[in-house]
Protein backbone atom coordinates (compact mmCIF):
# COMPACT_ATOMS: atom_id res chain seq x y z
CA UNK A 1 0.00 0.00 0.00
CA UNK A 2 1.48 3.50 -0.67
CA UNK A 3 1.96 5.78 1.91
CA UNK A 4 -1.03 8.47 1.08
CA UNK A 5 1.26 11.42 1.89
CA UNK A 6 2.70 9.81 -1.66
CA UNK A 7 -0.52 9.19 -3.38
CA UNK A 8 -0.70 11.35 -6.91
CA UNK A 9 -3.07 13.95 -7.36
CA UNK A 10 -5.78 12.85 -9.24
CA UNK A 11 -7.33 14.97 -12.22
CA UNK A 12 -10.42 12.90 -12.36
CA UNK A 13 -12.00 11.14 -8.74
CA UNK A 14 -14.10 8.73 -9.70
CA UNK A 15 -16.31 7.07 -6.24
CA UNK A 16 -18.07 3.98 -7.17
CA UNK A 17 -18.50 2.98 -3.62
CA UNK A 18 -21.70 1.24 -2.39
CA UNK A 19 -21.39 -0.40 -6.55
CA UNK A 20 -20.57 -4.02 -6.99
CA UNK A 21 -19.08 -5.67 -10.13
CA UNK A 22 -19.12 -4.98 -12.52
CA UNK A 23 -20.21 -1.54 -11.97
CA UNK A 24 -16.95 0.25 -10.37
CA UNK A 25 -15.20 -0.98 -13.42
CA UNK A 26 -18.10 0.53 -15.66
CA UNK A 27 -17.42 3.90 -14.18
CA UNK A 28 -13.62 3.61 -13.99
CA UNK A 29 -13.42 2.61 -17.59
CA UNK A 30 -15.90 5.88 -18.31
CA UNK A 31 -13.54 7.57 -16.41
CA UNK A 32 -10.42 7.04 -18.07
CA UNK A 33 -12.19 6.89 -21.54
CA UNK A 34 -12.87 10.82 -21.15
CA UNK A 35 -9.35 11.78 -19.39
CA UNK A 36 -6.66 13.38 -21.05
CA UNK A 37 -3.21 10.79 -21.94
CA UNK A 38 -1.20 11.27 -18.91
CA UNK A 39 -3.99 12.09 -16.90
CA UNK A 40 -4.46 10.34 -13.08
CA UNK A 41 -7.77 8.60 -12.49
CA UNK A 42 -8.81 8.16 -8.81
CA UNK A 43 -11.58 5.59 -8.15
CA UNK A 44 -12.96 4.07 -4.49
CA UNK A 45 -15.23 1.32 -4.11
CA UNK A 46 -16.10 -0.18 -1.17
CA UNK A 47 -16.28 -4.12 -3.28
CA UNK A 48 -13.86 -5.78 -2.51
CA UNK A 49 -13.15 -7.49 -5.42
CA UNK A 50 -11.87 -3.97 -6.53
CA UNK A 51 -8.56 -5.21 -4.78
CA UNK A 52 -7.84 -7.32 -7.41
CA UNK A 53 -10.22 -6.42 -10.50
CA UNK A 54 -8.32 -3.09 -10.49
CA UNK A 55 -5.23 -4.40 -11.21
CA UNK A 56 -6.50 -7.01 -13.61
CA UNK A 57 -8.07 -4.28 -15.13
CA UNK A 58 -4.72 -2.61 -15.86
CA UNK A 59 -3.04 -5.27 -17.13
CA UNK A 60 -6.14 -5.68 -19.85
CA UNK A 61 -6.12 -2.69 -20.49
CA UNK A 62 -2.27 -1.02 -20.64
CA UNK A 63 -2.62 2.02 -18.30
CA UNK A 64 -0.84 1.79 -15.05
CA UNK A 65 -1.75 2.07 -11.12
CA UNK A 66 0.25 4.57 -9.88
CA UNK A 67 -0.77 4.21 -6.46
CA UNK A 68 -3.15 2.17 -4.38
CA UNK A 69 -5.04 3.14 -0.45
CA UNK A 70 -7.38 1.16 1.71
CA UNK A 71 -8.65 1.92 4.94
CA UNK A 72 -11.65 0.04 6.13
CA UNK A 73 -14.19 -0.94 3.66
CA UNK A 74 -12.96 1.77 1.72
CA UNK A 75 -10.41 0.54 -1.01
CA UNK A 76 -9.05 3.55 -3.80
CA UNK A 77 -6.56 3.12 -6.68
CA UNK A 78 -5.07 5.68 -8.92
CA UNK A 79 -4.45 4.90 -12.94
CA UNK A 80 -2.27 6.70 -14.94
CA UNK A 81 -4.05 6.97 -18.71
CA UNK A 82 -0.89 6.03 -20.78
CA UNK A 83 -3.07 5.90 -24.26
CA UNK A 84 -5.88 7.15 -25.87
CA UNK B 1 52.31 -39.76 -45.43
CA UNK B 2 49.59 -36.96 -45.29
CA UNK B 3 46.76 -37.19 -46.66
CA UNK B 4 45.49 -34.82 -48.60
CA UNK B 5 42.23 -33.41 -47.53
CA UNK B 6 40.19 -31.00 -49.42
CA UNK B 7 38.80 -28.28 -47.09
CA UNK B 8 35.01 -28.94 -46.58
CA UNK B 9 33.65 -26.08 -48.13
CA UNK B 10 30.14 -25.93 -48.10
CA UNK B 11 28.72 -25.25 -51.98
CA UNK B 12 27.56 -21.82 -52.65
CA UNK B 13 24.32 -21.57 -53.47
CA UNK B 14 23.05 -20.16 -56.40
CA UNK B 15 21.71 -16.36 -55.61
CA UNK B 16 18.20 -17.44 -56.57
CA UNK B 17 18.14 -20.11 -54.14
CA UNK B 18 19.10 -17.77 -51.40
CA UNK B 19 16.76 -15.07 -52.25
CA UNK B 20 13.83 -17.70 -51.98
CA UNK B 21 15.62 -18.93 -49.10
CA UNK B 22 15.62 -15.23 -47.18
CA UNK B 23 11.69 -14.99 -48.13
CA UNK B 24 11.25 -18.12 -46.74
CA UNK B 25 12.43 -17.26 -43.17
CA UNK B 26 10.48 -14.35 -42.14
CA UNK B 27 7.25 -15.92 -43.60
CA UNK B 28 7.84 -19.68 -41.21
CA UNK B 29 8.58 -16.82 -38.09
CA UNK B 30 5.02 -15.33 -39.19
CA UNK B 31 3.47 -18.56 -38.97
CA UNK B 32 4.81 -19.68 -36.00
CA UNK B 33 3.11 -16.68 -34.38
CA UNK B 34 -1.05 -17.56 -33.95
CA UNK B 35 -2.93 -14.36 -34.47
CA UNK B 36 -4.07 -12.59 -31.97
CA UNK B 37 -7.36 -13.46 -30.59
CA UNK B 38 -8.78 -11.15 -28.48
CA UNK B 39 -12.38 -9.95 -26.89
CA UNK B 40 -15.43 -12.02 -26.12
CA UNK B 41 -18.78 -13.89 -27.70
CA UNK B 42 -21.33 -15.31 -25.75
CA UNK B 43 -24.39 -17.15 -26.64
CA UNK B 44 -27.09 -16.70 -24.26
CA UNK B 45 -29.33 -19.90 -25.26
CA UNK B 46 -30.98 -19.26 -21.34
CA UNK B 47 -33.41 -17.27 -20.08
CA UNK B 48 -33.12 -17.35 -16.59
CA UNK B 49 -32.35 -14.34 -15.15
CA UNK B 50 -29.53 -15.68 -12.55
CA UNK B 51 -27.63 -16.79 -16.19
CA UNK B 52 -28.62 -13.40 -18.11
CA UNK B 53 -27.09 -11.98 -14.59
CA UNK B 54 -23.87 -13.41 -15.51
CA UNK B 55 -23.60 -13.07 -19.00
CA UNK B 56 -24.06 -9.47 -18.86
CA UNK B 57 -21.41 -9.10 -16.10
CA UNK B 58 -18.83 -10.64 -18.84
CA UNK B 59 -19.56 -8.94 -21.51
CA UNK B 60 -19.75 -5.33 -19.94
CA UNK B 61 -17.31 -5.87 -17.88
CA UNK B 62 -14.86 -7.18 -20.99
CA UNK B 63 -16.18 -3.99 -22.81
CA UNK B 64 -15.33 -2.02 -20.28
CA UNK B 65 -11.55 -3.09 -20.56
CA UNK B 66 -11.73 -2.20 -24.42
CA UNK B 67 -12.53 -5.59 -25.48
CA UNK B 68 -14.64 -6.43 -28.70
CA UNK B 69 -17.75 -8.78 -27.08
CA UNK B 70 -20.77 -10.31 -29.14
CA UNK B 71 -23.89 -12.02 -27.48
CA UNK B 72 -25.70 -13.98 -29.42
CA UNK B 73 -29.32 -14.66 -28.40
CA UNK B 74 -30.70 -17.85 -29.23
CA UNK B 75 -33.20 -20.36 -27.71
CA UNK B 76 -34.71 -19.27 -24.10
CA UNK B 77 -31.94 -16.10 -24.25
CA UNK B 78 -34.40 -14.98 -27.44
CA UNK B 79 -37.21 -13.33 -24.07
CA UNK B 80 -33.78 -11.21 -23.09
CA UNK B 81 -34.14 -9.43 -26.16
CA UNK B 82 -38.08 -9.82 -26.56
CA UNK B 83 -40.08 -6.38 -26.15
CA UNK B 84 -42.37 -6.93 -22.87
CA UNK B 85 -45.26 -5.71 -25.19
CA UNK B 86 -44.26 -8.01 -27.98
CA UNK B 87 -47.73 -8.86 -29.51
CA UNK B 88 -48.65 -12.57 -28.79
CA UNK B 89 -51.90 -13.15 -30.67
CA UNK B 90 -52.59 -13.61 -34.17
CA UNK B 91 -49.78 -15.95 -35.61
CA UNK B 92 -50.72 -19.52 -35.58
CA UNK B 93 -52.25 -21.10 -32.97
CA UNK B 94 -48.90 -22.82 -32.06
CA UNK B 95 -47.30 -20.18 -31.86
CA UNK B 96 -49.74 -17.74 -30.55
CA UNK B 97 -49.95 -20.10 -27.30
CA UNK B 98 -46.35 -20.28 -27.06
CA UNK B 99 -46.04 -16.60 -26.77
CA UNK B 100 -48.91 -16.53 -24.18
CA UNK B 101 -47.30 -19.00 -21.89
CA UNK B 102 -44.16 -17.76 -22.34
CA UNK B 103 -44.05 -13.81 -23.59
CA UNK B 104 -40.48 -13.34 -22.84
CA UNK B 105 -39.29 -9.91 -21.76
CA UNK B 106 -36.09 -8.90 -20.33
CA UNK B 107 -38.33 -7.46 -16.81
CA UNK B 108 -39.92 -11.02 -16.39
CA UNK B 109 -37.33 -13.85 -16.57
CA UNK B 110 -37.42 -16.55 -14.07
CA UNK B 111 -34.17 -17.92 -11.60
CA UNK B 112 -32.84 -21.67 -12.44
CA UNK B 113 -33.13 -22.46 -8.58
CA UNK B 114 -35.63 -20.74 -5.62
CA UNK B 115 -38.34 -19.45 -8.60
CA UNK B 116 -41.12 -20.50 -6.73
CA UNK B 117 -43.87 -19.14 -9.17
CA UNK B 118 -41.77 -15.68 -9.67
CA UNK B 119 -41.72 -15.26 -5.52
CA UNK B 120 -38.12 -16.11 -5.79
CA UNK B 121 -37.15 -13.49 -8.90
CA UNK B 122 -38.92 -10.63 -6.99
CA UNK B 123 -36.58 -11.61 -3.74
CA UNK B 124 -33.89 -11.48 -5.44
CA UNK B 125 -34.64 -8.37 -7.33
CA UNK B 126 -35.24 -6.73 -4.29
CA UNK B 127 -31.88 -7.75 -2.91
CA UNK B 128 -29.90 -6.86 -5.57
CA UNK B 129 -32.00 -3.37 -5.36
CA UNK B 130 -30.43 -2.84 -2.05
CA UNK B 131 -26.85 -4.06 -3.57
CA UNK B 132 -27.69 -1.59 -6.78
CA UNK B 133 -26.89 -3.95 -8.63
CA UNK B 134 -28.05 -3.22 -12.06
CA UNK B 135 -30.98 -5.15 -13.25
CA UNK B 136 -31.20 -7.05 -16.87
CA UNK B 137 -33.14 -4.38 -18.63
CA UNK B 138 -30.37 -2.26 -17.34
CA UNK B 139 -27.36 -3.82 -18.45
CA UNK B 140 -29.14 -4.52 -21.72
CA UNK B 141 -29.15 -0.85 -21.91
CA UNK B 142 -25.41 -0.90 -20.59
CA UNK B 143 -24.10 -3.27 -22.95
CA UNK B 144 -25.91 -1.15 -26.04
CA UNK B 145 -24.12 2.07 -24.79
CA UNK B 146 -20.73 0.05 -24.58
CA UNK B 147 -20.69 -1.15 -28.31
CA UNK B 148 -21.34 -4.66 -27.32
CA UNK B 149 -22.74 -6.39 -30.63
CA UNK B 150 -26.02 -7.98 -29.94
CA UNK B 151 -27.25 -10.38 -32.43
CA UNK B 152 -30.23 -11.98 -32.48
CA UNK B 153 -30.23 -15.54 -34.22
CA UNK B 154 -33.46 -15.56 -36.79
CA UNK B 155 -34.05 -19.71 -36.82
CA UNK B 156 -34.75 -19.80 -33.13
CA UNK B 157 -36.70 -16.31 -33.83
CA UNK B 158 -38.73 -18.54 -36.83
CA UNK B 159 -39.66 -21.56 -34.29
CA UNK B 160 -40.70 -19.09 -31.75
CA UNK B 161 -42.44 -17.14 -33.54
CA UNK B 162 -40.91 -14.26 -33.11
CA UNK B 163 -40.42 -11.22 -35.66
CA UNK B 164 -38.27 -8.27 -35.46
CA UNK B 165 -40.85 -5.93 -34.54
CA UNK B 166 -41.44 -8.20 -31.35
CA UNK B 167 -37.69 -7.88 -30.42
CA UNK B 168 -35.69 -4.50 -28.98
CA UNK B 169 -33.06 -3.18 -31.37
CA UNK B 170 -30.20 -5.28 -31.85
CA UNK B 171 -27.15 -4.87 -33.69
CA UNK B 172 -27.93 -7.98 -36.38
CA UNK B 173 -30.61 -10.87 -36.87
CA UNK B 174 -28.44 -13.70 -38.06
CA UNK B 175 -27.07 -17.22 -38.03
CA UNK B 176 -24.25 -19.54 -36.75
CA UNK B 177 -21.40 -18.31 -39.58
CA UNK B 178 -22.11 -15.16 -37.70
CA UNK B 179 -21.29 -16.30 -34.55
CA UNK B 180 -18.44 -18.27 -35.95
CA UNK B 181 -16.75 -15.42 -37.51
CA UNK B 182 -16.76 -13.17 -34.50
CA UNK B 183 -15.63 -16.56 -32.25
CA UNK B 184 -12.56 -17.53 -34.54
CA UNK B 185 -11.28 -14.11 -33.94
CA UNK B 186 -11.92 -14.18 -30.29
CA UNK B 187 -9.85 -15.64 -26.84
CA UNK B 188 -12.85 -16.64 -24.96
CA UNK B 189 -16.08 -17.61 -26.14
CA UNK B 190 -18.96 -18.87 -23.85
CA UNK B 191 -22.04 -20.43 -23.80
CA UNK B 192 -24.55 -19.96 -21.09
Amino acid sequence: MTDIAELPRAAVVVDATGLLCPMPIVKLAEAVKSAEVGQVIEVTATDPGLLEDAPAWARLTRHEIVGQYSKGDRHSFWFRKLHA
Amino acid sequence: MAIATSPTTTPALAPPVLDALADLVPRAAEAAEPPTREGVTIVVFSGEFDRVQAAFNIAVGAASSGLPVTMFFTFWGLDVITRPDARRIGRDPLRTAFRIMKPGGANRLPLTRFNFLGLGPRLMARLMGEFKMPTVPEMLELARSLDVKLVACTITMGVMGLTNEDLVPVDSYAGVATYLADAQTRATNLFI
